[in-house]
């Protein structure tokens, strides 16, 4: 009897202990993540600075953490340097990198179970994974680059041994996985995740289908590739000094005509940016300063790390992305860049013709060419692994095809993408660390394959620039805008634009450089710079501030990087209220009616305008672009400045007409109609959440953390600005890093801010603290000196490390 | 006497010596306890429970304190429970039931061996 009690206590102890290691109903293991020596309690400790240790260093170093908790590392070579930036990368940010490779290469399925495996399909259909492998051969052939990533995923792998289980994020305890080695192919992965963001948007599948529906004459005029106001990176009518290689269209070129009703998922079209730089002959203190605030996802932990790194050969600081060795964006001694997003069709999807069943061959060129067959295996949790036959052709990886969103074998489209090809942009970063004048620059953005940047770029010389770095096929007239044929060699890409035609400009007479993700140049640039994603608001006001600033201070950039004006609605509004039937008016309408007449179009956190007048225009172009809603296959509506053009310029269109209703509306009768929508979804929103419709209730900025746990993210924020504003600020996207630096030859000057904090762990009070700032408008002057004694006083954490 | 004393100790072992790579090793010492100190198995149980309990929940808090409570508001909320004494005080439990169980199967070990059945173990 009494054996068996023992017995039964002896399960019931293992039972017990078995299912507080194990995670059920989702929930994290309950004992793993709630006991006190190891759970979630532990990622309550502050900054644990004693437990660094850098065990992997060939000679001193001194590493300084300031109070935002930016390292300024100083090493003695640059394998040290880079070990330690790998090192404090994973300190601060270890999950976060991990968990974007994980979802960059596929592999998200074995932390989530099956609900991940349609996105994992599709990141290995996308060619992520094919993309960092062929950049791996080729970077292992530059000794150099090599070097310095051997040397950062050392530094990564070596904290990652050392560290304990309790140290761990939180982010691995509630998820019951544990971090693995870091990889220098997971490095070049990094790199296709920010390809996979910034230059694989596209709309050919939509575009074909709306060309085929529309007829060409209709569809150019809905989607009209430029406009007259547009003010271009560089401006209309450069002459350009070089001999092109040109490209004619066949005449009697045929589109293939497919229809397909889900697509991929795209990138955000925001992700987009602002940067410039001012020449020394407009700034006050008579030396160049340079603007540069990219716009990405705001996510917490952030995408950017701020960082300072010292050796013999480099003094740079600005923002790294934890999982890449080197500054992305910043300054060093004697230089200063910024990017924005150089948008541009880079992706094309070719029909494939397979001889058969079998589909090891297809036709190309009058010839049956062979494909290769590469079998993906996903490891998925809870279930058996998953295997995904991937058919490559020469244009690149079959997407679309009968196993995955084909159409049930009726579609087969292989993708040509530009970051399919392998490149070594970690050179370009390395070389511009270093550089000391425009030559060095020039040099280093010639390595520079993509994503696509316009790189704005000031010295501490007085020279300014901008240069669109990138590869870029060479297309003819509309080339890849529609689904193209996979048989036809005069389809595929035929060359690249040779980096002495990039577009670039350097000490331009007008004494600045700019961009805002608009196009790049007009016609006169005699290549097809086709992108149906150009942004048509945020260039135009950021040149129109930078014409009228003469004696520019940091004061005066600080107000441009936080401007709020509405241009749309400066170009739109009065039209529409023009329009608006006052006779029928309720007391709320004339309210709003009344408000928005007097509206400054500054979309400040406390205007009430901008929340009506962007409720408006959602539902203004709601109800003129209608027909659209109808249509069957996946499609895309006119941008909102053709919309407001076409309003502008053709007071009769059959589209302002409202297919569901019996009467024929015209313009007049959408605006009021709208107008009142507007009303009633105030209302509406006012009876859910409060009273106060200003813009940032209405808006509700959001901070979100990148698994969208609610409470590990910061909503709510005191900020203006939307999309399409220089203060980009909308409710998940918006300026990711401010940075502004003066390029004083006794010394760089620089400021920056940006939404979220240096450490990636929620319980660090630095894990959001630089938010309220950042929406404030509120910089950090940066720490930056050659010497670390100089600084020193002002350091939270101040060690040398001996080898 | 024997149930104060059997608390205390399980307390200072698991407050000093905790183990951070496998937490439930702790159980270790309830069993131990449980194998020397005589006593009936719900005593047993109350006092592992308690010995845990209190040594959880004081290291919880001092951590907690420490930190501003950042971290344990945070996961409060996550798991549906609007207050992190209340997260506290559950994970704390949950040692202490380990503790509970522990003693009480350490317990039942040493009463395989007691040849006396008749014994009252509080004359012990």
């Amino acid at each position: 009897m009494k054996t068996i009690k023992s017995i039964v206590l002896f399960f019931i102890l293992i039972i017990f202990i078995y299912l507080l290691n194990s995670s059920v109903f989702n929930l994290p293991p309950l004992g793993k993540f709630l006991n006190p020596y190891s759970g979630f309690i532990q990622n309550g400790m502050v900054n644990k600075f004693y437990d660094i240790d850098l065990p992997g260093i060939k000679d001193e170093v001194t590493l300084q953490i300031d109070s935002l908790l930016i390292p300024h590392i100083y090493a003695k070579n640059d394998e040290d340097l880079y070990y330690v930036q790998g090192y404090m990368h994973a300190f601060h940010r270890l999950w976060q990198m991990e968990f974007q490779i994980m979802s960059t290469s596929g592999r998200l399925s074995e932390i989530f179970g099956e609900r991940a495996l349609s996105r994992d399909r599709e990141s290995r259909r996308k060619g992520l994974l094919y993309a960092a492998k062929n950049t791996l051969e080729v970077s292992k052939k530059d000794k150099e680059t090599l070097k310095f990533i051997q040397a950062y995923t050392k530094g990564i792998n070596d904290f990652i041994s050392s560290n304990d289980i309790k140290n761990l994020p939180i982010e691995y305890k509630l998820l019951n996985y544990k971090p693995e080695k870091w990889t220098i192919l997971k490095s070049f992965l990094l790199m296709e995740q920010m390809s996979d963001m910034l230059s694989r948007r596209n709309q050919d599948i939509e575009d074909t289908y709306l060309l085929e529906l529309l007829g060409k004459e209709e569809y150019d005029f809905l989607f009209p590739e430029i406009h007259q106001a547009v003010d271009p990176i560089i401006p209309r009518n450069t002459s350009f000094k070089f001999s092109p290689q040109k490209l004619t269209r066949k005449r009697d070129t045929i589109y293939p005509k497919i229809l397909i009703d889900k697509t991929f998922k795209k990138p955000d079209p925001d992700n987009g940016s602002n940067n410039f730089a001012i020449s020394g002959k407009r700034t006050k203190n008579g030396y160049p300063i340079l603007g540069s605030q990219p716009d990405l996802s705001l996510n917490l932990p952030s995408i950017w790390y701020a960082i300072h790194l010292n050796s013999p050969t480099v003094n740079t600081m600005g923002v790294s992305l934890p999982g890449a060795p080197g500054i992305i964006i910043g300054f060093n001694d004697s230089i200063a860049w910024g990017e924005t997003n150089a948008t541009r069709d880079v992706v094309d999807f070719y029909k494939i013709k397979f001889k058969d069943n079998n589909r090891k061959e297809y036709f190309f060129d009058g010839k049956w060419l062979k494909t290769e067959k590469i079998i993906e295996k996903f490891i998925v949790k809870n279930s058996n692994p998953f295997f995904d036959t991937i058919i490559f052709t020469h244009h690149g990886p079959v997407s679309y095809d009968r196993n995955f969103l084909g159409n049930n074998d009726k579609v087969d489209l292989a993708m040509r993408w530009i970051a399919h090809d392998a490149s070594i942009e970690y050179k370009t970063f390395f070389k511009l660390n270093r550089a000391k004048n425009i030559n060095d620059i020039k040099e280093a953005l010639s390595y520079f394959d993509g994503p696509a940047q316009n790189f704005a770029y000031a010295t501490t010389s007085g020279d300014i620039g901008i240069t669109i770095a990138g590869k870029f096929p060479i297309k003819w007239e509309e080339q890849g805008k529609f689904l193209l044929d996979g048989s036809k060699r005069d389809h595929e890409w035929s060359g690249y634009i040779p980096f002495d035609h990039a577009l670039s400009m350097i000490n331009p007479e007008r004494n600045y450089v700019s961009s805002a993700n608009q196009h790049p140049s007009d016609k006169s640039y005699p290549y097809y710079t086709y992108s149906h994603n150009y942004e048509y608001y945020r260039g135009r006001r950021l040149n129109d501030r930078l014409e009228t600033i003469l004696n520019a201070t940091i004061e005066d950039v600080k107000n441009i990087q936080n401007d709020n004006f509405n241009y749309i609605a400066y170009e739109i509004l009065p039209i529409l209220l023009e329009k608006i039937d006052t006779i029928n008016f309720d007391d709320n309408k004339k309210l709003y009616f009344e408000n928005l007449k007097k509206w400054d179009y500054f979309s400040n956190p406390k205007s009430t305008e901008e929340s009506i007048f962007e409720t408006w225009h959602h539902f203004l172009r709601k109800t003129i672009w209608d027909e659209f809603d109808t249509m069957k296959f996946e499609y895309r509506k006119p941008t909102k400045y053709n919309t407001f053009y076409l309003i502008k310029n053709y007071p009769e269109l059959k589209y302002y007409d409202i297919i569901s209703t019996e009467k024929i509306e015209d313009l007049n009768d959408i605006i009021n109609l709208s107008f009142e929508l507007t009303k009633d979804s105030i209302k509406t929103w006012k009876e859910i959440n409060s009273n106060d419709i200003s813009w940032k209730n209405y808006k509700n900025t959001t901070v979100r953390h990148i698994l969208g746990i609610e409470d590990f993210g910061v909503s709510n924020i005191n900020i203006g600005g939307n999309r399409n504003i220089l203060n980009a600020a909308s409710k998940y996207h918006g300026p990711s890093w401010r940075m502004i630096v003066e390029l004083d030859p006794g010394g760089t000057k620089a400021w920056g801010v940006y939404p979220g904090g240096q450490s990636g762990n929620p319980g660090n009070i630095n894990y959001s603290s630089m938010i309220k700032d950042w929406s404030l408008g509120k910089y950090n002057k940066l720490l930056f000196d050659k010497f670390s004694e100089k600084i020193e006083n002002q350091m939270l954490f101040n060690k040398k490390f001996k080898k | 006497m024997n149930f104060l004393f059997r608390v205390f100790i399980i307390f200072l072992f698991t407050y000093f010596f905790g183990f951070d790579n496998h937490w439930w090793l702790i159980v270790i010492y309830p069993i131990i306890v449980g194998l020397i100190f005589i006593d009936n198995l719900l005593s047993h149980f109350i006092s592992g429970f308690l010995g845990i309990f209190l040594a959880w929940l004081i290291l919880m808090f001092q951590l907690d304190v420490q930190t501003n409570s950042i971290i344990s508001q945070k996961v409060a909320n996550i798991l549906f429970l609007n207050n992190n004494i209340v997260l506290l005080s559950i994970s704390s439990s949950i040692g202490g039931v380990l503790g509970g169980i522990g003693s009480s199967f350490g317990q039942s070990i040493r009463k395989i061996f007691i040849k006396n059945l008749n014994q009252d173990p509080y004359l012990d």
